[in-house]
Parts: C-alpha cells; structure tokens; sequence
C-alpha cells in the first residue's frame, strides 16, 4: 500500500464523493488485498483506498460490495474491436489495408464501429480500456487507437486522450503470406526485414532532404509517421511470434535506434526472454493458444510466467472479441500453469497500462487514479465468477442486475 | 441403436504389448541420452496391471463428489468405489475425475492449423458418406496428448463440418502408438452440416435452399431399409455387392444403425434439422446449436442430443444472431442432454475451463461434470465411457482439485486401467528453455 493511501485512510478524509462502494474485497493491484474495503470516487476519479473507510456524508450512490472482489478495469492490448465489428461481413472487414506492406499513416481510429455489439460484451467482461490495432497483413500496419469503452455515440468520446500514440507493425508469416503473390513483395522473412530497413531509410533520406531543399518539400504523412517512429514519439507494439523474428526485429530497430515497446503474441518469447530484458520490452500474448499456424507450433503455457518472472511486462491480451470477455479467467489459467495470482492479476491490468503507456492513469486502484472499476461476484481467478458492475472514470458502463446479460441487439 | 459394449474390442491386440516392449530395450543401450521412447504413444503401461487409489475426492458421472474414497481397478475396469477402499497410493485428498469425451473434435485430423499440407481433415466433394475420419488420424499427433494432459481421455473425431456430408466420425481414445489402438470404434456417425457452414467442396450449394434440396434428394435415393426380422436385425438376399459405400451408408443412416451429427447454429436451421431427421426417421445428434436457447422446447420435445461448443456464444455473424452464454443452462433446464466439444484441435485441452464459464453462466456444476463425462457416450450411444463406478472402464485423471477451475493442475491420467505419459511437445519444450542455457 502506499503512502498516499494509508495517509487517506486517517480520519482527515475527503469532505465530498459522488461513488463509494463499500464492503468490497478490494484487488488494487498496488498492494494485497484489502478485506471490508472502501473505494471513494469524485469526479471520476480515485479519491480514496483503504478498508472500513467511513463515507463521506450524501454521497449518491454507495455500493454495497458484501462479499464481492473490486478490481481495477481489465486492459486489453491487443484488440480489434470495432475494425471488425459484428456481424461479421466483407464490408465490415476494416482492419487491414492491404495494398502494400508498408501502411504506418492509417488510423485504426478511422475504422472503428462505435456501434460495435462487442464493445457491450465486453464492458460486461470488466473490461475498460483497450488499444484498437490494425491487423498483421502489412509490416507497418497503421496506428493503433487506445480507447476506453465509455457507453457513448462517438469515437471522439472513447479515445482515451491519455495514452501515447501507438503503431502496429508485424513479421513472421502474415506479410509474407499476404504479398507473396506481389512482385514487390515480402514473400520471405529475408524480404520482411529488408523492408523495414528500407523504410526506416526512406523516412531518414526524407527528413534530410526536406531539410536540404530549396524547394518546398510535400508532406508526405506516410513518411512523417515513421520519423515520429524514428523520432519516439510513437510507440512501437509488433506482431512477433516466432523466437528469431523476435531477435530479428531487435535486430533491426537497433539499427534504427527504435525502441520496441511491446512484442505482441510472442509465443516463443521464453527462449529469447533475455533480449527481451536487454531491449527493455515487454509482451502481449495468450496463455494457452497454439499451433493454428506454424510460428505458433512451439508455444507452451508456461510462456507468460517465464517471461514474467525475467521482470519485463507481461500483457496478456485477446486478440479477439470473444477472449476480452474474460481476461480473467485467461488470467486464471496462467496460475495453473504455475504464475503466482498477484502476477497473473497483474498482466490483464498494471502490465498493459504501463505498456500502453498509461500506468498513471490505470491499471491499479489507487487514489488520484481513474475510477475504472469491475466489480465481481467471486473472487476473479474463480471460473465461476461474474462481474456485476463495470465503472468507467466512475461512471456506471454495465450493470448486471438492471441490464443481465448482453446481447447483440440494438 | 446401440451397439453391444462385447462388440467392442476394447483390448485391442496383444502384440501391442510385444511393441510396447521394444522401448526398453532402446533405452538399456544407453543409459544417459534422452530416451526417444518416454512418453510415446502415450501409455506408459503397455498393459493394464491393475491397482488401487484410496483417500482421494471421487467425483462421479452425476457430479457427486465423495471424500475420503478409494478406488480399485482390475484390468481395464474399476471394480470398487468406497470408503472401504484402502491401501494403495494414497492420494491425500486429490480429486479422481472420470476422462472427459471431446464430443466433436478434429484432433488428430491436422497438426498445424494454417498449413494445409498438414491438414487431413475432410475430402474435396460437398458430400461425401463414405469419407472417414480415422483415415486421416494421426495417434502420434503432438495436440491429442497435448488434450490427454488435460483430462481429455477419449474424442469423437469429425471431419470438418464445412461440408454438407463431410464423412464419418469415430471415437478413439487420446493414447495410442497406433491407429488401431487409438480407435474404439469408427463408424460411429455420419456428420451434416446445415445453414451457411456446410456450403464446402465440389459441387456444394450456394445457400440454404440448396441445403434443403440436397439433403433431401440423398435420403430420397438412398436404399429403403430392409425390413426387420423377427430377432430384430436387417437381412436382405446379396444385394450389398450392388451398393456403393456411400449407399450402404445412406442406408445405414435410415435404418438407424448408424447416428447422424447434425451441425446447425441459427434457430430456424435447427428447426430445418429436426424436420429432415423426422421425415427420413434418422437417429440424430444436433451440434453447435447457438441458438438452441430459442426453440428449447422443440429440442425437448424430440430429446435430441446437443453437442455444445461452451464458448461458441458470441452473436457474431448473422448464423447466430441470438447466441448466448446461457444457452446451455436453458438447454439443461429444459431438459436437452448435452455433451460438450472442441470443435477443433488445439484448444480440446481447454474444454474443461471452457465449461466451467457456463457454470458462471447458470449451468449446475453437476450438469457441466456429466456433459462432460458420460455427455458425449450417452448422445452417441456408447455405452461404459465416463462412469466412475464398479463395472465402468478404468479411465480417469487425478487432479488438485475442482477441474472446472483453470488453476487446478491434471497430475495424473488413466485409459482403460492404463497410466499415460503426462510428456507432450509443450513439456518437452518447457524443459528445453525452463532455464536458459
């Protein structure tokens, strides 16, 4: 616990609250689990953290949490929610711009279906946060919206204005697959890693000659994307699976200067995880997804608790929008391969916000923190378990007992 | 109609044991190298030797949970369940579980998803009767052990359902050095597939209609059943030389001695199913079925068997608008037997975590345990899988606790009275890079 929470624990507490939830077995992530816990939360955000908490006086909605688990919303890294909305369909694939491998200016935002039923599962899920990525087809797939899944019309109202700007860039099979019938290519790792290079060039080459020339020089966005790549500005998440893509890409933004900020599915990160540690990555992967494609055959559960316990953030993230509705029984499963629970609670809260960049704002419940809560029936490494309620920014997103369960209906 | 458990050669042959032999001597030569033989084929025991388990948390078929009982197997059977049961291995309070049924699965049928020239899971036209599975089952593929670790102890292997008729289904075990070995019994069923999934292969419909058509036009030119004699079997004078495999199937499915998997989701193409398995009086077993939750009580009403995808919930595509996480507990209350499956092969492993969401999701434990135990022999007719009483096959795993809770860990697996190896590539990999070196 920190400083700041035993400090508000003390009886000069907060004069105001418009949410308290009370009695709740509270998982803050920061710390051990506080039993008969009290959360406050004003204007969205955390105000205080601590058990048997008195609550402020009219304060207008106080939940009572008896024999419930309040935990911080669940983040998830990896997802494309809303650029393959449901129903699925041709004209609602939206996630990948797939005429030409190198696409670092498009916007995952610019894609997304707010309207997306999936968005309400999973709020239902306790989810609260999740970075919107472009597909794997391309290298340099686009960027990646980070969004929080407020109940609103707009994307404008999701963004979660935050995070840092995030890219998605991709190695390994999907690209080389997807242009391998171009004569331009990639059709092979070689040819994978070559055009990165390249582009990374192209982009310095053009930053020196927009510099060096009298004449004015046009934008080029796709361009100006990777200088703010090249630059830091933009943090780089990249589909990786297989142990030597992984050195691979390290290999070549090293080259660069590029920092990785996160390998994404990375099923054979445990054989590398020491470059991991050196490059100063972390992960976002699955705990038991395996062999639907060949750079998938050598995965093993163990994964994540490997990688973990070498100190670098481990993410674990969907992928899907069937898996984001429950990333903590995914999370359960990473115990029985052997990761201690606090851990595992960690990879679906604290791990991807500080890989998202956000770990100031989410990720923990903490005072000073967003009010992104998910309130749980039982414990959440209980398979059995269901979540009642889900805040964002202390507003209510998700009910269980008004709304039940939800479904794909307007 | 069921067929006679003495029917079954559940033993199998004995020179497997002379084969089973042979890693041993292997492994005598040098003592030092890894030994190319742990944990191949997946039995340990080359014979069942028979042995007894005492102090363990028994679970049975119902989801009736007894602690302090011991367990004693002769052969290949279980012939003592109780408090009287002592000696042994004491298992200090670990669960005993009956091995859970993959009720429609396609392990064994490819070893790596996307690359085709390991697939060996369906044949090229849209129907195709006579196609077998256990012709492309491989016992030696790394993801039926990698499903074995976790308490999947038998399989029913379809073909894959993206055909009209994709060919028949057959049950095996998840051990086995051989084919012949593995398999318990092939044909076991002949699998369908209705609405947009089946719409496969050369010569295949474009849409419903079509499905409707040439479902119907197979049964209309199928043999007419022979007519039962007395003694209740089918007897006709020579004429099975004139028929081709596919017509002897056909005929099969219409005098029910051989099951038909029907897969459907959306509500309307179940109703479709259960009018084409009424008018061609066919013995049916629905699949999928994510939107049985709406004609529940049709489903009642026939009592035909679902076999449920748990997590294949998601109202994602117009095939199943109105899927629901509480389907299987509607089905379950109104009454609908389930089974539980993969419908793949990598994720059977999951199976048992996958259910225990639909316990969250309003199913009775007890409801998800016999699902997943006795669910798919009982909608297959196969009788003697998944009981954990005296009589019942000797196949089991040990565990930590509850199976349904992702934490618990599976320690220990037993088929027809033998232990198998927890080794799979996962372990082997594991153990490569557990340390860095």
């Amino acid at each position: 616990m920190t400083l700041a929470m035993l400090a508000l624990a003390g009886p000069s507490l907060a004069v105001a609250a418009d949410l308290a939830v009370v009695h709740a077995t509270v998982l803050p992530i920061s710390g051990p689990p506080i039993v008969d816990g009290t959360v406050l939360v004003e204007d969205g955000r955390i105000t205080a953290v601590g058990a048997g908490l008195a609550v402020p006086e009219g304060t207008p909605e106080v939940v009572d949490a008896t024999g419930m688990f309040l935990m911080p919303g669940i983040i998830d890294l990896h997802s494309h929610m809303g650029v393959y909305p449901w129903p699925h369909g041709d004209a609602h694939a939206d996630g990948n711009e797939m005429i030409h491998p190198i696409t670092p200016h498009v916007r995952a935002e610019d894609g997304v279906r707010v309207a997306d039923p999936a968005f309400g599962l999973a709020r239902a899920g306790g989810v609260t946060s999740v970075l919107v990525l472009p597909g794997s087809g391309n290298l340099m797939g686009g960027q990646g919206a980070p969004l929080k899944l407020r109940k609103v019309r707009t994307l404008a109202e999701m963004r979660f204005e935050a995070a840092p700007r995030a890219i998605k860039m991709a190695c390994g099979e999907n690209p080389k697959r997807v242009y391998k019938e171009d004569a331009m290519g990639p059709m092979t790792r070689m040819g994978n890693l070559a055009w990165m290079r390249s582009s990374f060039q192209a982009a310095r080459d053009y930053r020196v000659a927009r510099s060096q020339s009298a004449d004015p020089v046009a934008l080029d966005p796709m361009m100006e994307t990777l200088l703010d790549v090249l630059d830091g500005e933009i943090r780089v998440h990249v589909h990786c699976y297989r142990h030597d893509d992984i050195e691979g890409i390290i290999r070549v933004m090293e080259e660069f200067d590029v920092q990785v900020t996160a390998f994404h599915h990375a099923l054979e990160a445990y054989k590398v995880r020491d470059l991991l540690v050196e490059h100063g990555a972390g992960i976002a992967t699955w705990p038991d997804w395996w062999g639907f494609k060949l750079e998938a055959y050598d995965a093993i559960p163990q994964n994540m608790q490997l990688v973990k316990d070498t100190g670098v953030s481990v993410a674990l993230h969907s992928d899907s929008p069937n898996t984001v509705q429950r990333l903590y029984t995914e999370a359960a499963k990473v115990v029985g391969y052997g990761m201690s629970e606090a851990d595992a609670l960690e990879t679906i809260t604290l791990d991807p916000a500080k890989l998202l960049g956000v770990e100031h704002r989410v990720g923990t419940i903490e005072p000073g923190k967003d009010a992104d809560l998910a309130l749980f029936s039982k414990h959440p490494l209980d398979v059995t378990t269901l979540v009642q309620r889900t805040w964002i920014d202390g507003e209510l997103v998700y009910d269980r007992a008004t709304e039940g369960a939800p479904d794909a209906r307007p | 109609m069921p067929v006679p458990e003495s029917s079954v050669d559940w033993t199998r042959r004995s020179f497997l044991a002379a084969l089973a032999a042979a890693p041993a001597l292997a492994a005598a030569e040098d003592l030092q190298a890894p030994d190319p033989w742990d944990g191949f084929g997946g039995f340990v025991d080359p014979e069942p030797v028979g042995f007894t388990l005492s102090n363990a948390t028994v679970v049975d078929h119902l989801g009736r949970v007894r602690e302090g009982v011991g367990v004693r197997v002769e052969g290949a059977r279980i012939v003592e369940v109780g408090a009287q049961v002592t000696g042994g291995t004491d298992l200090g309070g670990d669960w005993i579980v009956p091995g859970f049924t993959d009720a429609c699965s396609h392990l064994g049928l490819f070893e790596v998803g996307a690359e085709k020239d390991s697939r060996d899971d369906n044949d090229t036209k849209a129907i195709t009767p006579a196609a077998r599975a256990v012709d492309g089952y491989n016992p030696l593929s790394a993801p039926v052990a990698v499903a074995r670790v976790e308490g999947i102890t038998h399989a029913v292997v379809c073909p894959r359902l993206n055909r009209l008729v994709s060919g028949q289904a057959a049950l095996v075990r998840t051990a086995g050095r051989t084919v012949d070995e593995a398999e318990l019994r092939s044909p076991l069923a002949v699998c369908v597939s209705m609405g947009r999934g089946g719409l496969g292969g050369e010569g295949a419909p474009a849409s419903r209609i079509g499905v409707g058509r040439a479902l119907r036009a197979w049964m209309d030119q199928a043999p007419e059943p022979r007519p039962l004699t007395p003694r209740g079997e089918r007897k006709s004078a020579g004429d099975a030389a004139d028929l081709t495999a596919a017509d002897r199937v056909a005929r099969s499915l219409r005098e029910r001695r051989l099951k038909v998997m029907v897969a459907v989701e959306r509500a309307d193409d179940i109703e479709r199913a259960l009018d084409w398995l009424d008018t061609y009086d066919l013995d049916g077993v629905l699949v999928g079925c994510a939107e049985g939750w709406m004609v529940a009580d049709l489903l009642a009403e026939v009592s035909v068997p679902v076999v449920l995808g748990p997590l294949m919930v998601q109202p994602d595509s117009f095939d199943r608008p109105g899927a629901r996480y509480d389907n299987a507990a509607i089905l379950h209350r109104h009454g609908v037997p389930l089974a539980f499956a993969s419908r793949g092969n990598h994720h059977a492993r999951g199976l048992r975590t996958d259910a225990g969401v639909l316990v969250a999701h309003g199913l009775p434990w007890e409801a998800a345990i016999a699902a997943l135990t006795v669910g798919g022999a009982e909608a297959l007719s196969v009788p003697g899988l998944g009981r954990m009483g005296p009589g019942g096959r000797a196949s089991f795993f040990r565990a930590t606790g509850d199976p349904l809770q992702p934490r618990t860990r599976i320690q220990s697996v037993w088929i027809g009275g033998r232990q198998t190896s927890m080794r799979t590539r996962q372990t082997a990999l594991y153990e490569r890079f557990k340390d860095l070196r």
